[in-house]
C-alpha cells in the first residue's frame, strides 16, 4: 500500500538504492518473478526477476538466489548502448531504459552479465527492470517486494563508495564483481557454492542471421577495398566492393526490432563501440561509393584526370575507415563479457576474414599467374587463422565444458564446415591452383567454399557466444 | 516544432508510447498503482491449492486483465505463490473447450451442440445401465470444483442416476487423513488454524515441503515471533529442511517405525500429559503397552538415524510449551498411511499438545477444494460428514433433499482404485470424469489404458478438451472454470471461502454445477431443481445439511457473510461463534466424546528394493510453478517459463560419481513396471540410494507399484524401487 513511512529514505548525494537479498530468508518460491510480471502489466512472458538455485560444493545446501537488474555502478548496458537509451538517474542510482529510444539492437544484452535486459521480439525493443521507480516515488513497495511472503526482498539505500569498497560478489558464476559493479547486497550466502546446470544451460546463443551476413560482408568489402590498390582491375573490384558494403549495411538494418530509427545509433559514440562501428562504416561505405563513383568519371573522361591525386587520397581514407570500422566490430563484441569473445577470436578473425575472402575473391576475378601472390596471401592467413581455431575449441583451456559439449554435439556439423572448409579451400585448391593458375571455376568455388565456411566460423561465433549469467535451474 | 521538441522526438526520445504503455497509476480500492487502469476489483479464493488464499482481479470494461493478492486477507495478507499470481492466465487461454465434442467412429472429435452431447449422454447412460444394472456407471470426480456443484454431483448421480460407485481424485491425496482423523477424532476434523504456525515455540513438518509447496503457509511460519524449533522429517533435503532449526533425514517409510519409537521415549521419560490422557482419549494402556514392545535398535536402522537423534527428537516433542505438528504427502501416500498420521496424532494426544494455540496433529491439505470434497461429495460419505449405511442419517438426508429415503445407497461407494479394478473386472461400463487428469495422475497409467477399451461409454467433463484423459473420450463436456462461477470451496482450516465470477465461460461452454443441472433436466429428476436450483440455494442446503454434524455451518449468513469476513471457519451452528481451533473444550466426536489411540505393527512395503532395483524413487511437486498434471499451469507463459521443461531426475552428487553419472547427462530409470529417460540433476538435496522425479510428468507414475494404503486406498506415490543407469 502506499505508505509513505514505510518506503526507504531517499538516498542523499553519493547514495542510491540497493535491492537487498536475505537469502536465508528466500524459499524459491517465485513470487517475486509473477508479481513483476503482473504489477508492471508486462508481456505473456516477460518478468523482469528471476529466481535460479545454486548447490554447495560441500555441504548441503541448495540456495534459491532471486535475481534482476542490479543497477549497477558502472552499467555495461548504457556504455554499450549505441543510442544512449540508459540512463543512471543522478539522485536514485536506478538504472532506467528509454524503451521509446531504444532502437532494438539488443547489444545491451551482449554486454550484460547478470540477463537484466530483456529481448521482447513482439515489441522489438528491450525491456529491464526500473526498480519500479513510480512505486518507489510514492513510498509503494516494488512489485518484487509485493511478491516476496518471506520479505526476503527490500529496497535500501546505500553509498556508493561503501559498495564500491566491499566490492565481491557472492554470485560465482556471474561476471567478477568489477566488471559492472553490481549494487544488489545478497545478504547471508554461504560461500563454496555452485550453481546448479539444468538442461537450459546446454542450449545455443541464438544465430543471429543478418549480423553474420553484416559482419562476414563488411569484411569481404574492406579486405578487398585493400586488396584492390595492388591490382590493376582496381576500379572493378572496388565496385564490388561498395556493393557488398552496402548489402552488408542494409543485411545490418534486418536484426534492428525499430529500423526506422537506425539513424541513432551514433549517439553513443562517445562509449559505445557499436555506434563507433555505426560511425566507420556509415563513412566507409559512401567515401567508397564516392570513389569509386569519381573513379568512373574519371575513367569515362567526364572529369579531369588530374583530380586522380585527390581520389587516391580518397581511398585511402575510406580505406582507413573501413578498416577502423572492422576494428570496431571486432572491440564490440570483444568488450563483451562472453568468454569466447575475449582474446583473439573477434580482434583476428575479423581481419582475417577480410584478408581471406578479399584475396580469395581478387584471385577468383583475374585467376592470373601474375596474382598468384593472392594465393600465399590467402594459404598464410586461412591457415593460421585455422590453427588458432582448432587450438582454442580443443585445447582443454580453450573453452569451458559447456562450449566444448555444444561444439561436440549439436555443433558438430558447422565446426567441422567450418575447418575442413577453411582447410580444403584455403590450402588444397590454392594449392592446386598454383600448379594449375588459370582455372577460373575452381577458383570461383573456392572463393565461394572459404566464403561459406567464414559464414559457418561466424555463426558459431554466435551460437558459442554464451555469457555469465545469473544461476539457473528453476526446479525447486 | 522547437529544437528541443524536435529533439524529444527524433534524438533522443524520453518518452513516447512504449513507455506510456507501462505507466502504472492508481487501481481501484487498495491494489495500489497498477497497469492498465482497471475500473473494479472482484476478490475470490485461489482455485488452487488448499492454502485458500484470496485474489482480487481487476477487470477493465468488465473483462479481468490483472490480478493481485488481497492485501488485508487473514489467510495470505497480500501474497501468494506464482500459480495464483497467475490464476487468471489458464482462465483466459485460447486452449479452452468452447464446446461438447463427440468421437466420430474414425477415432476423431466433432464438436456438438449441448442438446446432442446431453441427449448422447442420457441414452448412452440409460442404455448401459439397461444392459448391465444401475451400478453399472460410475463417476471419478474432483477436488477442484465448488463445494455446491460436488454436492449436486454427488446427489444428482446417486439418489437420481442410481450411481452406486462414485470417488474423487482426493482419493490419491487427503483420504489418509480424512480416515485417521474419523478413526481418533470420530469426525474428519483438521484441528488447525493457520495461526498455529505463527503460535508453536515447537513446529514440527513431517512429509510436508510447504516452502514449495504451500509457500503462504512458510510466510506464517517465518513470522513466528517465538524463536520456534523447526524440525523437519523428510528424506529429502528439501527447501524446507533447508529452512528449518533442524532436519532427520529419514529412510522412505520408516515414518511408523520412527513415530511409535518416539512414542515410547516420552512414555519411558514421563513426558506425556497423563491428566489429558485420563480425560480426554481412550485406549492409552494399550497403545503404551504396544510401544513399550518397540525395539528402540531396531528404529534406529529403519529409519536411518541414531539413537541421539530420535531421543532428541522425543525430547523436543516432549518439553515444547506449544508443539504442533504437520503433515502432508509424505505421510498420506504410504503403504502404512493412516497408521503414520496416527501415529502423528498419537504424539499430540500423549502429551497434550491439542486445542491450544500452537499445537494440534494437523494435516495440510493439497486441493483448494479437497475439505469441501470430504464433506459433500457424497462418494465414501453420505452427504455432510453422514453415514450411508446409518438408516437416521439416510432419513435425515432424504427429508433436507425432498426425496424417499430408499434412493440413498445403503453403503458407500467403494474407492477409486477398486472403481477401476471392477472397470477391468467389466462390472463397470460407464464412467464419468470430471475435472480431473487420471490418465496422468493415476499411480498405474498402464491400467486406465487397460480399462479405456472395457468401458462402453467414457464421459470427460474438463475446461480443456486436449488433457490426456479427454482424449480418450466418447464425449467430451466443456465447463466453466474456477472465476467463471460461484460457490464455496473449503481450505486446510476449515475455512468457508468464495469463488466469484469474474470472466464468461468460453463459447457455449458452462459451469460444471449447470451442467449437472441439466442432465438432472434430462432425466426429469425435479427435486434436483429444488434444492440445487442455483449455488446459492445449494449452498443453503449444505447448510441444512451439515446441521448437528461436527462440521455445523448453519449459523453461517449466507454468501454475504463469508466474503464480509474474508472466509469463515467451521464450525459455526446456529447462534454460536465460528470456532477458529478445535477441541480447545477437550470434546471429540466420538460418542464418548475422546480421542482414541489407534495403531498397528509396523510392515514393510510390499515391493523392497533388490540388487536389481536398489534405489528408491521418490515422487513429489519439483517447483511452485507447476500444479500437478499441468493442464492449467502449463498454459501459463510465465509459469511455464519457470518450470523446468523435461523431465529431470535428482540423484546425489556422491551417488552419481560412482554411477558416473555427471549434470545433465541422461539417465535411464526402470523399475518393475517400466523405464524412462530423465535429466540428471545432482543435488544433495537427495541422500545416496534415493532418487527424486517431480510428479508433473507423464511418463513418471508408469514406473511406480501400484500399492495403496490398506485402510484409506490412499496410493503410494512414495516409495517405488528402481534402478538407475547413465545413458551413453
Amino acid at each position: 500500500m502506499a505508505d509513505q513511512t514505510t518506503g526507504p529514505s531517499i538516498p542523499k548525494p553519493g547514495e542510491q538504492y540497493v535491492f537487498e537479498v536475505d537469502l536465508n530468508t528466500c524459499t524459491g518460491c517465485k513470487g517475486c518473478v509473477t508479481a513483476c510480471h503482473n504489477l508492471n502489466g508486462l508481456k505473456p512472458e516477460e518478468s523482469w526477476r528471476s529466481v535460479g538455485v545454486m548447490e554447495s560444493i560441500s555441504g548441503k545446501l541448495s540456495q534459491s538466489i532471486t535475481t534482476s537488474c542490479h543497477h549497477c555502478l558502472d552499467p555495461a548496458c548504457l556504455s554499450g548502448c549505441p543510442t544512449i537509451a540508459y540512463v543512471k538517474d543522478p539522485l536514485t542510482g536506478v538504472v532506467r531504459h528509454l524503451d521509446d529510444q531504444c532502437i532494438g539492437c539488443q547489444y545491451c544484452i551482449l554486454r550484460c552479465p547478470y540477463e537484466a535486459p530483456k529481448w521482447i521480439p513482439s515489441l522489438g525493443i528491450v525491456r529491464k527492470c526500473d526498480m519500479c521507480t513510480e512505486r518507489l516515488e510514492i513510498g509503494e513497495e516494488t512489485a518484487c517486494q509485493q511478491g516476496c511472503p518471506n520479505g526476503a526482498i527490500s529496497i535500501g539505500v546505500r553509498d556508493k563508495r561503501d559498495i564500491a569498497i566491499q566490492g565481491g560478489w557472492p554470485v560465482p558464476v556471474a561476471a567478477p564483481w568489477e566488471y559492472t559493479s553490481p549494487t544488489t547486497q545478497y545478504l547471508g550466502l554461504s560461500a563454496g557454492t555452485k550453481t546448479r546446470e539444468l538442461e537450459e544451460h546446454y542450449e545455443p546463443e541464438k544465430a543471429h542471421l543478418p549480423l553474420v551476413l553484416m559482419l562476414i560482408l563488411t569484411q569481404f568489402s574492406v579486405g578487398l577495398w585493400g586488396i584492390s590498390f595492388f591490382l590493376e582491375e582496381m576500379k572493378l573490384l572496388q565496385t564490388i566492393s561498395v556493393v557488398t558494403a552496402l548489402s552488408g549495411l542494409v543485411s545490418s538494418t534486418f536484426h534492428l526490432g525499430h529500423p526506422e530509427k537506425a539513424y541513432r545509433a551514433f549517439l553513443g559514440f562517445r562509449t559505445s563501440w557499436l555506434s563507433r562501428e555505426v560511425v566507420f562504416f556509415g563513412l566507409y561505405a559512401p567515401m567508397a561509393a564516392g570513389c569509386v563513383g569519381a573513379d568512373w568519371l574519371i575513367g569515362n573522361g567526364w572529369v579531369e584526370p588530374s583530380y586522380l591525386t585527390g581520389l587516391l587520397v580518397g581511398q585511402w581514407v575510406a580505406f582507413g575507415f573501413g578498416m577502423f570500422g572492422v576494428f570496431a566490430s571486432a572491440k564490440l563484441y570483444q568488450t563483451t563479457p562472453r568468454p569466447l569473445w575475449k582474446g583473439s577470436k573477434a580482434l583476428l578473425g575479423f581481419p582475417m576474414t577480410a584478408l581471406i575472402l578479399g584475396s580469395a575473391f581478387a584471385y577468383s576475378y583475374s585467376p592470373l599467374e601474375s596474382h598468384q601472390w593472392l594465393l600465399w596471401v590467402l594459404m598464410a592467413s586461412s591457415q593460421s587463422w585455422l590453427l588458432l581455431e582448432i587450438r582454442r575449441n580443443h585445447r582443454p583451456k580453450g573453452l569451458s565444458p559447456q562450449l566444448r559439449s555444444l561444439l561436440q554435439g549439436p555443433l558438430k556439423g558447422e565446426w567441422n564446415l567450418q575447418r575442413y572448409g577453411l582447410f580444403v579451400f584455403g590450402l588444397v585448391v590454392p594449392c592446386l591452383l598454383l600448379g594449375y593458375p588459370d582455372s577460373a571455376p575452381v577458383s570461383s568455388l573456392m572463393f565461394y567454399g572459404l566464403l561459406a565456411a567464414c559464414v559457418f566460423e561466424r555463426h558459431l561465433f554466435f551460437k558459442l557466444g554464451i555469457g555469465p549469467r545469473m544461476p539457473k535451474g528453476e526446479a525447486g | 516544432m522547437n529544437i528541443k521538441e524536435f529533439a524529444q522526438k527524433f534524438i533522443r526520445q524520453t518518452d513516447g508510447p512504449l513507455t506510456q504503455s507501462l505507466h502504472k497509476k492508481a487501481g481501484p480500492g487498495d491494489v495500489g498503482l497498477v497497469p492498465g487502469a482497471p475500473d473494479q476489483t472482484v476478490s475470490l479464493v485461489c482455485g488452487f491449492c488448499s492454502t485458500g488464499c484470496n485474489l482480487k482481479v481487476m477487470k477493465t470494461g468488465g473483462e479481468p486483465t490483472n490480478l493481485s493478492p488481497e492485501k488485508t486477507h487473514p489467510v495470505n495478507s497480500g501474497k501468494a505463490c506464482p500459480k495464483g499470481w497467475q490464476a487468471l492466465a489458464p482462465v483466459l487461454s485460447t486452449d479452452r473447450a468452447t464446446a461438447p465434442l463427440i468421437k466420430e467412429p474414425s477415432g476423431g472429435f466433432r464438436t456438438s451442440s449441448w442438446d446432442e452431447a446431453l441427449g448422447l449422454f442420457h441414452d448412452e447412460l440409460i442404455k448401459t445401465q439397461d444392459q448391465s444394472g444401475k451400478g453399472s456407471a460410475a463417476f471419478l470426480s474432483t477436488g477442484q470444483i465448488t463445494t455446491e456443484e460436488m454436492a449436486l454431483l454427488g446427489s444428482l448421480t446417486k439418489f437420481g442416476l442410481g450411481f452406486v460407485e462414485g470417488d474423487g481424485n482426493t482419493r490419491q491425496c487427503m483420504a489418509t487423513s480424512a480416515v485417521a482423523y474419523k478413526q481418533s477424532f470420530g469426525f474428519d476434523a483438521p484441528p488447525l488454524s493457520y495461526e498455529d504456525l505463527k503460535e508453536s515455540d515447537v513446529l514440527v513438518f513431517i512429509g510436508a515441503n510447504p516452502c514449495i509447496n504451500h509457500p503462504i503457509l512458510w510466510k506464517h511460519v517465518v513470522a513466528n515471533p517465538h524463536d520456534p524449533k523447526i524440525i523437519v522429517i523428510d528424506p529429502r533435503f528439501t527447501k524446507t529442511a533447508q529452512g528449518a532449526t533442524e532436519h532427520l533425514p529419514i529412510t522412505p517409510k520408516s515414518d511408523l517405525a520412527l513415530l511409535y519409537g518416539v512414542a515410547k521415549i516420552l512414555v519411558e521419560q514421563g513426558w506425556i500429559d497423563l491428566e489429558y490422557i485420563e480425560a480426554h482419549t481412550t485406549e492409552f494402556d494399550e497403545f503404551r503397552d504396544f510401544v513399550l514392545t518397540i525395539d528402540m535398535d531396531q528404529v534406529c536402522i529403519d529409519s536411518g538415524l541414531s539413537q541421539d537423534e530420535v531421543f532428541g527428537l522425543a525430547k523436543s516433542i516432549g518439553s515444547g510449551e506449544r508443539v504442533s505438528f504437520w503433515w502432508t504427502m509424505g505421510i498420506n501416500q504410504g503403504h502404512q498411511a493412516v497408521l503414520s498420521a496416527q501415529g502423528i496424532i498419537n504424539l499430540a494426544l500423549m502429551t497434550g499438545n491439542m486445542g491450544r494455540p500452537g499445537t494440534g496433529a494437523n494435516s495440510i491439505t493439497g486441493q483448494c477444494n479437497a475439505m469441501g470434497s470430504r464433506l459433500f461429495s457424497n462418494t465414501t460419505g453420505l452427504l455432510g460428514g453422514h453415514d450411508f449405511a446409518d438408516e437416521m442419517h439416510r432419513e435425515k438426508v432424504a427429508t433436507i433433499l425432498g426425496i424417499d429415503p430408499a434412493l440413498i445407497p445403503q453403503r458407500a461407494s467403494i474407492p477409486y482404485d477398486q472403481i477401476l479394478s471392477e472397470i477391468e473386472a467389466g462390472n463397470i461400463k460407464f464412467l464419468w470424469v470430471v475435472a480431473t487428469n487420471p490418465a496422468h495422475s493415476w499411480i498405474d497409467p498402464d491400467q486406465w489404458e487397460r480399462i479405456r477399451s472395457k468401458l462402453d461409454f467414457l464421459v470427460v467433463q474438463d475446461i480443456y478438451g486436449d488433457t490426456l484423459t479427454a482424449k480418450g473420450a466418447d464425449l467430451f463436456l466443456p465447463a466453466g472454470s474456477w472465476g467463471e462461477k460461484e460457490g464455496v470451496m473449503i481450505n486446510s482450516e476449515r475455512r468457508l471461502s468464495k469463488v466469484n465470477p469474474v470472466h464468461e465461460a468460453p463459447g457455449i461452454a458452462k459451469t460444471d454445477f449447470d451442467i449437472f443441472l441439466e442432465i438432472a433436466n434430462r432425466f426429469n429428476l425435479g427435486w434436483v431443481e429444488k434444492s440445487f436450483a442455483t449455488p446459492a440455494k445449494a449452498f443453503e442446503t449444505l447448510q441444512h445439511l451439515s446441521t448437528g454434524q461436527p462440521c455445523d455451518f448453519s449459523g453461517i449468513e449466507g454468501y454475504r457473510e463469508i466474503e464480509a469476513q474474508g472466509g469463515v471457519q467451521w464450525p459455526k451452528a446456529k447462534g454460536k461463534e465460528a470456532v477458529k481451533r478445535l477441541f480447545a473444550d477437550g470434546v471429540y466426536y466420538h460418542p464418548d466424546q475422546k480421542a482414541q489411540f489407534c495403531f498397528e505393527q509396523v510392515t514393510p512395503p510390499p515391493y523392497l528394493t533388490s540388487p536389481l532395483y536398489p534405489f528408491v524413487l521418490l515422487t513429489g511437486r519439483g517447483s511452485s510453478s507447476q500444479w500437478h498434471t499441468g493442464t492449467r499451469t502449463d498454459r501459463s507463459p510465465i509459469l511455464k517459463r519457470m518450470s523446468p521443461k523435461k523431465i529431470y531426475v535428482e540423484i546425489n552428487p556422491e551417488q552419481g560419481q560412482l554411477l558416473s553419472i555427471q549434470e545433465g547427462d541422461r539417465v535411464q530409470i526402470k523399475s518393475r513396471n517400466g523405464l524412462l529417460v530423465a535429466w540428471a540433476v545432482l543435488t544433495q538435496q537427495v541422500k545416496a540410494l534415493e532418487i527424486f522425479i517431480p510428479m508433473h510428468y507423464g511418463e513418471l507414475n508408469f514406473l511406480l507399484d501400484p500399492v495403496f494404503d490398506g485402510l484409506s486406498h490412499q496410493p503410494s506415490y512414495k516409495y517405488t524401487p528402481v534402478s538407475i543407469e547413465p545413458l551413453r
